[in-house]
């Protein structure tokens, strides 16, 4: 319990005293050791942010610490990878992410959403189409048009890695919109923020990465969204047209984030997490953190996750296939 | 002066200062040991930020940010095991200095520059950060690509015997980080059909391998003989301070600005600034051939300029939310959650909290002095454990670091492969300190290269067709040619004497 | 084990041309002229001209034996020590998840002691001490996810 002790040190040295429970009585039953939530992505990001989150109100939740520990590299493979293969007694947990639907069409792994115990979809983040703010293009329509009637390569887009989220975001815009993708070139960045930047330094045209990324630039009048890719517009700019708004688009698309155990999980354990998920969930903390990140929240349950997966991992497999990002 | 008054309030509170000195604590632990690096101490602190108030929050990151960077010096000293990649730049520089009995000297240096180093960033935080996060916001992939070639050109500088052997480090280095599939292409390369190769090479257990490992199997080839020349007695490390800033002044101005400007450019950091600054330090060092027997003047320019960078790295963090370094990229999760976001507003809106930040890195910066007066104390005591006995906790730990950097084994076989491969390189003269630099900056290269081809078409114009590009690529060239001057001019002169000190 | 310039010139070349060759195999970004083959091309040519220019200065320095034993490898049990510690540590990475952290590292600790001569008794003492205090930093401070193995959890 000397962690314990540090911890309360700490919460005692700036903060609200006696948050973190000092001691907890031994259960016979499950969860009687601490728990591990793998993050296949790196700190300081949204999904590892998210998963701390998570895992620090799982712990007051399930009465047991949680340890968050990154697994990352390989675009996600090796994180994803090694939530599969823990053992499937419920202590090792992990957040998976939209990518479990899409590099397996790439050829990178054989691992698919069936590899996975759902227990409950946390988050959804829709893309956006964001320009320069001092961009002549006012509205999607304009970008769109001018986009068609260019040649190859005057338009350029980044945001994340070759065929990424967001790459797959606008490739699959394009073919919605009977614009043949090639057009627009993509430029692979490590993520949203160094796409962002240069997008405002005047290297890239487009990058069409999630609100919540863009904010900080969005609030600091560098950049501007022209449309989110979702059914509903976000919370967070609530002038930002949806896409079927600003240019007759039913396409959707999103990266979201959901808690998972590997396959297999004895149905009891499956349950009570779902349950202490939920509880998570609904917690005023969860909301107002995620609200303060600007993340959105969306919930599904343990088979309705599995079902959301499934439907995500089709959709984002026909769409690589059209614009030629699968194998 | 209202919002300054109103900082002090802010942070002159038992609460925020019993935080702040709990992270300094921790930051100083963590940056010590080998395998744990500034980034993980910073990440390690989220959870407990998420119940603090705003100040101490984003001051208990600050804080130990700082301890954990100028506590890598200490190990690294010490063992020649850098406790963050920040220090591996001078490491060997450190521990030719302990060999020569002079560890209070060069650890107090180390205390005392790196202090500065951070509260001059600090100082350029607080006075120019709008101004110059502008500038770092036009840097494209272009202007990046000059900056990493620039940064591969200082192994140049970073010394070797031989010239040729240290190219070959570096190029074992830049071959290093093309395995795995974190390139622009995003196909696995040298993977071999493993997953864990899909990561790549993490660079935090090659490094231990490279420096830690191979000097624990050196020293057991030998049977672990007893310390030469060591003073057993723990000296003063404040002795010579003034002497130090007297004699150091131009190093440690050169270290601190250009840490800063490289703290300020996103993707670049404390590590790449330590080593551009050795490189400086050396290059314009009126006695470069004293560089790798244990000579300080490249240590105070690379450990004020690391430091300093730290600092820097805020700058885009606070008025763009783009981070500076890993660091700051979590720190500004941290800042969304407690309501400060960043942005030109926030120096607006909220002067008072911002004045506060910049109030904490001044109390971290001026706190390292004693705490780590006290920490460099007690881990002199490891020069009087008996070497039996230490160099098999040194491996213990080694592998515990090593897993811990993405806790799984496969990083206990890099360390173990790359303990090898730093054993051999050595045996060979192949200096080691070239191969990390080509393995941090091996990525951005190539990334800004395809990407900036992507833009152009593969034209090879548009590295000089943005101002900022074509200054940048013109000096680089200039440097080249002066480097090639110099070293035509030395083969003329002294065609006998065999010793190259390009 | 040093290695004459001659021989670390040949390895040199050998891995570059290896490298480059390999490297071919690549697939290309669709649509660009760069792609993931070039810049480990690069550092292939890179090796390879390395090596030549070893060779060359090889070639200049002839008569030097191409692999040559330093000094400490002519010390009785040197070599067999370097092995030894490798072995540990490939033990530990091979046995750590299935027995646990604390049971192999204190074994490893105390062979390493031994082969030092550190006398038997102190040589358990501090393997277990060393052992329980990387534990309890690591996995209890840190959050470090040390293997259990079939070792209970540590009162920490």
């Amino acid at each position: 319990m000397l962690r314990r002790t540090l911890l309360g040190l700490m919460a005692s040295a700036g903060v609200v005293a006696g948050i973190l429970p000092l001691a907890t009585p031994a259960m016979a039953q499950y969860p009687d050791r601490p728990l591990t939530i793998i993050v296949p992505w790196g700190a300081g990001g949204g999904t590892d942010a998210t998963a701390r989150i998570i895992g620090s109100l799982l712990e007051k939740e399930l009465g047991q610490p949680v340890n968050v520990t990154n697994r990352t590299g390989g675009s996600g493979v090796v994180g994803h990878s090694a939530i599969a293969e823990a053992e499937a007694d419920g202590y090792t947990l992990g957040i998976a992410t939209v990518e479990i639907g899409m590099m397996h069409w790439q050829g990178l792994t054989n691992l698919t959403w069936e590899a996975y115990t759902p227990l409950a979809l946390m988050n959804e983040d829709a893309a956006g189409v964001q320009v320069s703010a001092d961009s002549e293009y006012e509205n999607l329509e304009g970008l769109l048009e001018a986009i068609k009637s260019s040649p190859a390569g005057t338009f350029r887009a980044s945001g994340t890695g070759q065929g990424g989220i967001w790459h797959l975001a606008i490739a699959g815009m394009l073919n919605d919109k009977g614009i043949d993708p090639a057009l627009v070139s993509w430029v692979p960045s490590e993520g949203a923020a160094p796409g962002l930047q240069d997008l405002v330094a005047g290297g890239v045209g487009i990058v069409p990465c999630s609100l919540v990324e863009a904010r900080s630039l969005i609030d600091a009048g560098r950049v501007k969204s022209l449309a989110v890719m979702s059914p509903d517009r976000s919370e967070l700019f609530p002038d930002v047209p949806t896409l079927k708004e600003a240019a007759g688009s039913d396409w959707q698309i999103g990266a979201w984030r959901g808690i998972v155990g590997p396959k297999g999980l004895p149905e009891d354990v499956a349950a009570k997490l779902t349950e202490a998920l939920k509880t998570v969930y609904d917690s005023e903390e969860y909301r107002g953190f995620m609200e303060k990140q600007g993340f959105g929240v969306r919930w599904a349950p343990a088979a309705e996750f599995g079902d959301f997966m499934d439907k995500s991992n089709k959709a984002l497999g026909e769409t690589m296939k059209a614009v030629g990002l699968a194998k | 002066m209202d919002p300054i008054i109103a900082a002090f309030e802010l942070v002159m509170t038992w609460q925020v200062l019993t935080t702040l000195l709990m992270a300094a604590l921790f930051g100083l632990l963590v940056g010590a040991i080998p395998g744990l690096t500034a980034t993980m101490a910073t990440a390690l602190l989220v959870p407990l930020t998420f119940f603090m108030d705003p100040i101490p929050a984003v001051g208990a990151m600050v804080t130990c940010a700082a301890m954990a960077i100028f506590a890598g010096d200490i190990p690294s000293a010490l063992l020649r095991m850098p406790g963050t990649p920040a220090s591996a730049a001078y490491s060997d520089e450190a521990y030719a200095m302990t060999r020569k009995g002079q560890a209070e000297t060069v650890l107090g240096a180390c205390v005392l520059f790196s202090a500065i180093g951070g509260l001059f960033g600090t100082a350029v935080l607080i006075f120019a950060a709008p101004a110059l996060a502008e500038i770092a916001l036009n840097f494209s992939s272009p202007e990046y690509f000059w900056m990493a070639l620039l940064g591969l050109t200082c192994s140049a500088f970073i010394g070797a015997a031989s010239p040729l052997k240290g190219a070959v480090s570096l190029l074992i280095g830049l071959f290093v980080a093309t395995i795995g599939l974190n390139n622009p292409a995003g196909v696995p390369r040298f993977t071999f059909g493993s997953t864990e190769m899909m990561a790549g090479i993490d660079f935090i257990p090659a490094m231990i391998g490279l420096f830690a490992v191979s000097e624990v199997f050196r020293t057991i080839a030998a049977g672990a003989p007893p310390w030469e020349g060591v003073q057993g007695k723990v000296g003063n490390i404040f002795r010579n301070w003034g002497g130090m800033v007297k004699t150091y002044w131009r190093q440690q101005i050169r270290g601190n600005v250009m840490g800063t400007l490289i703290g300020i450019l996103p993707g670049a950091g404390a590590d790449v600034a330590a080593y551009v600054s050795y490189a400086v330090s050396r290059r314009f060092s009126r006695t470069p051939e004293k560089f790798g027997t244990g000579h300080l003047e490249g240590i105070v320019e690379s450990t004020s300029a690391n430091n300093a960078s730290l600092s820097s790295a805020w700058i885009p963090a606070l008025v763009f939310g783009i981070p500076g370094d890993t660091i700051t990229a979590i720190v500004i999760g941290v800042l969304y959650v407690k309501g400060m976001n960043p942005g030109p507003t926030l120096f607006l809106f909220n002067p008072q909290t911002i004045y506060a930040v910049f109030l904490i890195f001044i109390l971290a910066n001026l706190l390292m002095v004693p705490l780590g007066w006290v920490a460099i104390k007690l881990a002199k005591r490891l020069l009087q454990a008996p070497r039996t006995v230490l160099m098999p906790i040194i491996l213990a730990f080694c592998i515990v670091g090593a897993f811990g950097s993405n806790n799984t084994a496969y990083g206990i076989i890099v360390m173990l492969v790359f303990g090898v491969l730093g054993f051999f390189m050595e045996e060979n003269d192949i200096p080691i300190a070239p191969c990390i630099l080509g393995i941090v900056i091996g990525p951005i290269l190539e990334r800004n290269f395809i990407t900036t081809m992507i833009k152009s078409d593969g034209s090879i114009v548009a590295f000089f067709d943005r101002p900022i590009a074509a200054g940048l690529g013109v000096f680089l060239i200039l440097v080249w040619l002066s480097v090639l001057v110099g070293v035509i001019r030395q083969r003329r002169s002294g065609q006998m004497s065999e010793a190259d000190q390009t | 084990m040093r290695f004459s310039d001659t021989m670390l010139g040949a390895v040199l070349l050998v891995f570059g041309l290896a490298g480059g060759i390999y490297s071919q195999s690549f697939p290309a970004i669709p649509g660009q002229r760069y792609g993931a083959a070039a810049f480990p091309t690069a550092i292939a040519i890179g090796f390879a001209a390395c090596g030549l220019a070893m060779l060359a200065a090889g070639w200049r320095s002839a008569g030097v034996p191409l692999i040559m034993r330093t000094e400490w490898t002519r010390k009785p049990g040197a070599l067999l020590a370097v092995l030894v510690t490798i072995l540990c540590v490939v033990a530990y990475i091979l046995f750590a998840r299935t027995i646990g952290f604390i049971p192999v590292m204190t074994l490893i600790l105390i062979v390493l002691f031994r082969m030092l001569h550190v006398p038997w008794w102190k040589a358990i003492a501090y393997a277990i001490c060393a052992t329980l205090v990387t534990d309890y930093i690591f996995r209890s401070i840190l959050l470090v996810p040390l293997p259990f193995g079939l070792m209970p959890r540590m009162p920490w």
